[in-house]
């Protein structure tokens, strides 16, 4: 750690990992409840469950993205933090309005209060204080970092994530948007989730990649630096308009099929770009750097982004396929192998990487953490085949035979049992990272020392 | 091939498939057309973008409008 | 020529070829998608189609490649002042070009075809309203290198021109004549 105020990312990423590690338990909640279908059911609602998953999933990751800015800003403008005193308190308004979320939707509190109650919405659904206090929170992260940069070194690398950074706050302000049209209120959500996920976040994630490839491989910045513009051109160009691939059936007109269509089956080339960069990257460095972790979740990041927002994304991003797949399993396939190749396994890589100089320790525990990758990645990839399958059966029963909807969840019965078996795995691989990235404080495996061959 | 005189070749393929239009239609008019096209084509690609200069780049190019013009002419004709 | 090169390098920006390939991917899908569409229901496409005015369009296939020669005429031209006469020719034409779509357009309108007529016309409007809006960018773009001409200005200026005019001759057959 160069900087003094590069400690502030350990703050962000410990609330981070305590969130994911919420997230996951209640995905396997989730799980359960596809096995079971009464289980929970009178004391925490399914849809309360999804709730608390996916916005729990949203916060650490961006908790995660933050704690990244904090940590490697310093290292590229070459100067301290503007104000470390802004970004605890920025940490400290995200804590509390996560925390107000969840107790506000879990015990329904404030019913029918235009400022502190739920707005009845099925997405973006915060109540508007939070939503106000995730704003200031945003404006004193963006007005700090870019203080920062401002005044220090500007790189390739800060530019792309204070692009990300600043699009990624100002898109959220669509949240206060709230028509009381279900089509509109659908199409404005979009411009928050699919134009996050699919194209600030694509920059965060680039540039994040990107220092730590020049960390870890020690290949020439210029060489970075290209790839990083060529990249982010190529996940502008395609995401943008690429938001089509949500207005096929919401209402919206009928040439969003086509847009939507063409744009996004182009939205895998950024994710094969990041692929390759990150292969021919380690190919051509010469730096052998300790924290092979660290590498380890690099590549496995940029290689499952893009089976999972690539490959599985364009697997039904065409509207003719869309037609019959929209909103079944393989949907959930989808997301769950792109959330988690994209943005989990590069906050894992991140963290794995500045944990070891922000608790001031060697680059030990490497066993731990990698088991906890292929753990984690294993059980994830197997629930994405899974709910493929599931997915595959379900379009085919309910949307090409017609049968009913819960009729067709019976027979799916057996693939739930096998992605809550995956679900487990993933939980006890996101405990173990916990573990791996926080307790231990030598190697546990000593390494063998090499015999001369005889 | 200098600018001006694929200039002169880009006003004389135009010329030559719109007289083409006039003339009538069927499947040889589509396919001639479209052969007329691709020549243009690589025209703009070749000079006016200077990928006569950079004979591996030009190959790339010249593969992918290949495969492109082949699935129009191919759809065109089945029609 | 003046970008002529033997290193094996694409001429000029690496972006500018990332922006070309992406546009082209885009056209050409579009356009295989409208043939492909086609098949679903030839005699209504045909019938759409045939209320194009294809003469028009082909004057402005003349217009545009040689607004595409005088930009490119530009990046070989050794003084500034040259340079700049040159560019500005072009998207002089361009504006041609703008003001022969616009009376299609007008035209159209007049007759009552909308995005929802046919799905042809659909195609019709999302290919030639998304080539327009490059041509009106590349006219904005062409003026501002024209204030003060660079050769990597130019350059770039006229390869951004070029593709324009190349997704035109590719369009234009598909849509107004097969």
């Amino acid at each position: 750690m160069k900087y003094q105020t590069q400690k502030i990312a350990l703050a962000y990423f410990v609330v981070a990992m305590a969130l994911f590690a919420v997230q996951v338990i209640v995905g396997l909640t989730m799980g359960w409840v596809y096995v079971d279908g009464n289980f929970l059911s009178g004391l925490l609602p399914f849809n309360i469950l999804r709730m608390l998953h996916s916005n729990s999933l949203i916060v650490w990751l961006l908790l995660g993205f933050f704690g990244a800015a904090y940590y490697l800003v310093p290292e590229e403008s070459e100067r301290e933090i503007h104000s470390p005193t802004l970004a605890y308190l920025q940490l400290a308004i995200f804590v509390l309005g996560t925390l107000g979320v969840v107790l506000t939707y879990t015990f329904n509190l404030f019913e029918g209060n235009w400022l502190l109650g739920k707005e009845g919405r099925e997405f973006l659904e915060q109540p508007k204080w939070v939503k106000a206090g995730i704003v200031v929170a945003a404006l004193i992260f963006l007005f700090n970092i870019s203080m920062t940069v401002l005044k220090g070194r500007k790189t390739a690398i800060t530019n792309i994530l204070l692009l990300g950074l600043w699009g990624l706050a100002l898109l959220f302000l669509f949240a206060f948007v709230n028509p009381a049209n279900l089509a509109l209120d659908k199409m404005y959500w979009w411009y928050v989730v699919h134009l996050w996920v699919e194209g600030t976040w694509e920059l965060v994630m680039a540039s994040i990649l990107a220092f730590l490839m020049l960390k870890l491989t020690g290949v020439d910045r210029e060489v970075v630096e290209k790839w990083l513009y060529v990249i982010a051109a190529l996940a502008l160009f395609s995401g943008i308009l690429g938001t089509g691939h949500h207005y096929y059936w919401i209402g919206t007109p009928g040439y969003w099929q086509w847009i939507g269509s063409i744009f996004s089956s182009l939205e895998v080339v950024p994710f094969f770009a990041m692929m390759a960069f990150a292969f021919v990257m380690v190919w051509k460095g010469r730096r052998d750097h300790p924290n092979k972790a660290a590498l380890l979740w690099s590549l496995g990041c940029a290689t499952l982004a893009f089976f999972g927002a690539g490959v599985w994304g364009f697997l039904h991003t065409l509207h003719g396929v869309n037609f019959y797949t929209h909103g079944t399993q393989i949907t959930a396939a989808h997301g769950h192998l792109a959330f988690y190749g994209a943005y989990v396994a590069l906050n894992l890589a991140i963290i794995t990487y500045a944990m070891p100089s922000l608790l001031g320790r060697d680059v030990f525990n490497q066993v731990l953490n990698m088991a906890s990758f292929w753990l984690m990645s294993g059980g994830v990839v197997f629930m994405t085949f899974t709910l493929t399958f599931a997915g595959t059966v379900q379009t085919h029963l309910q949307r090409v035979n017609g049968e009913a909807y819960m009729d067709v969840q019976d027979q799916l019965w057996i693939f739930y049992v096998m992605r809550f078996g995956s679900g487990v795995a993933v939980v006890l691989g996101a405990v173990l990272f916990i573990y791996a990235v926080m307790v231990p404080r030598r190697e546990v495996i000593t390494p063998g020392h090499a015999e001369p061959a005889e | 091939m200098s600018v001006t005189k694929a200039w002169l070749v880009l006003v004389a393929l135009s010329l030559a498939s719109t007289g083409m239009a006039a003339m009538g239609q069927g499947r040889l008019f589509v396919v001639v057309v479209l052969l007329l096209a691709w020549a243009k084509a690589r025209v703009v690609l070749d000079v006016y973008l200077g990928l006569q200069h950079v004979p591996g780049w030009r190959r790339g190019f010249s593969l992918g409008l290949g495969a492109f013009m082949v699935a129009l002419i191919g759809l065109s004709v089945v029609g | 020529m003046s970008r002529a090169q033997a290193s094996g390098q694409l001429p000029g920006e690496v972006m500018m070829w990332v922006l070309i390939l992406s546009e082209l991917a885009v056209f050409g899908a579009g356009l295989v998608a409208l043939r492909a569409a086609w098949l679903t229901d030839p005699e209504g496409f045909d019938a759409a189609q045939s209320h194009l005015n294809a003469a028009g369009a082909a004057v402005n296939t003349v217009v545009l490649v040689s607004s595409g020669w005088l930009a490119a005429l530009a990046v070989e031209a050794r003084e500034a002042v040259r340079a700049r006469w040159l560019l500005i020719g072009a998207s002089v034409l361009g504006l041609v070009f703008l003001f022969i779509k616009g009376a299609e357009y007008a035209a159209k309108a007049a007759e009552g075809i909308s995005f929802e007529t046919h799905p042809f016309w659909m195609f019709y409007y999302l290919l030639t309203g998304f080539h327009v809006a490059h041509v009106v960018a590349g006219v904005v773009i062409l003026g501002f290198v024209a204030v003060r001409p660079a050769p990597a200005t130019t350059e770039a200026g006229a390869q951004f021109w070029h593709m324009v005019d190349l997704v035109w001759v590719l369009l234009f057959p598909v849509v107004y004549l097969l």
